[in-house]
């Protein structure tokens, strides 16, 4: 159970072809840090709202849903262990963050892959 | 002799250039720009029957219990409240990048020449004050970008060649206001730096200004939205 069903990942982004839009809307002002609980506790970049979008959705996007399990696996990494989903991420732009990243969460699920997958280095 | 005919050749064709873009140009960047910003529109419109919701949080929530500041309670969940140098910063550089263009009395004058339409005179010095502070307000947010660790995490290449895009058109609309250095090449980057901003107003990035604008009438209650 190690592939990765690629056809089924395409089809859950062309669901949400909407978040494309919403990823490019993104202006990089960091703003969304600030509003985020794990960015104010650990200070690390990996949990700036915006970095975790575009390395996780961002990057099934651009890819068109053609990744590794690895490269799933990292992206669960974000989706779990640096958002709690608590929906206090603020955006100047109002792009949902946390919307995005709970259906960058739907598709592990559909890959079997759910949860943190390695421990953060912090 | 021979060098004189030469550069004479380069003029002319350096003027042909300006004719494009000072004309028949803008009758294609300009509709393309409206049909980005349009697509992009309707991309919003049609997301919002799947879903699509502006995510404007009314007041942070800390572990310490629910934080108001008077900003928040008057412009509730925007960046008013959260960052206010910021806030004051970025309002000035998009006002400025509108009004100036708007108001130059050069501009106005190609219309006039087009179209026949002058509007009232508006001093040349109000233009030239938003102009300068397009140009200090972006090298602030460059700077921002730059030096603050978090927002340089999130920071790619495509971020300052967007702002590259933004300030050419002002920084050589200064040069060719002040006639310093060659005016005919400045004035050709100047034309032409402004139609790649148009495309890419419509096209990239810099089209954040609709969900910009689409997220302000979600957190005034015009649009339902979704506010936490």
């Amino acid at each position: 159970m190690n592939s990765v069903d690629h056809k089924t990942i395409k089809l859950m982004l062309d669901q949400k072809r909407y978040m494309r839009e919403m990823l490019g809307a993104c202006a990089s002002c960091g703003l969304c840090a600030e509003s985020c609980l794990f960015y104010k506790n650990t200070g690390n970049k990996k949990s700036v709202p915006s970095y975790k979008i575009r390395k996780t959705m961002g990057k099934l996007f651009r890819s068109g849903g053609r990744v590794s399990r690895d490269e799933l696996e990292d992206m669960a990494d974000l989706l779990w262990g640096r958002c709690a989903l608590c929906r206090q991420c603020y955006c100047p732009m109002g792009i949902d963050l946390s919307s995005i990243m709970a259906w960058g969460r739907a598709i592990c699920r559909s890959q079997n892959i759910e949860g943190v997958q390695r421990a953060n280095e912090e | 002799m021979k060098k004189t005919a030469r550069l004479s050749a380069d003029m002319q064709i350096t003027y042909q250039i300006y004719d494009f873009l000072a004309g028949p140009c803008l009758y294609i960047t300009v509709p393309l720009c409206i049909a980005g910003i349009l697509r992009k529109a309707v991309i919003i419109i049609n997301g919002r029957n799947y879903g699509l919701k502006f995510h404007a949080p009314v007041t942070q929530m800390s572990l310490t219990g629910r934080t108001s500041t008077t900003s928040f309670r008057v412009y509730p969940g925007t960046v008013s409240g959260r960052n206010r140098i910021l806030y004051s910063v970025s309002l000035l550089f998009h006002a400025a990048i509108f009004i100036a263009p708007v108001t130059a009395a050069a501009h106005w004058i190609l219309f006039d020449m087009s179209w026949g339409v002058m509007p009232p005179r508006i001093d040349p010095g109000f233009t030239r004050l938003f102009t300068y502070a397009a140009v200090v307000a972006g090298i602030f947010l460059i700077l921002r970008r730059t030096f603050t660790g978090h927002v340089f995490a999130v920071s790619s290449w495509k971020d300052y060649a967007a702002m590259v895009c933004v300030l050419t058109p002002f920084v050589t609309g200064i040069l060719a206001g002040k006639l310093a250095g060659p005016y005919e090449t400045v004035i050709v980057i100047h034309c032409a730096s402004a139609h790649v901003l148009l495309l890419a107003v419509g096209w990239t990035r810099l089209g954040h200004m609709v969900f910009f604008a689409s997220g302000r009438l979600v957190t005034l209650g015009l649009i339902k939205g979704d506010d936490v």
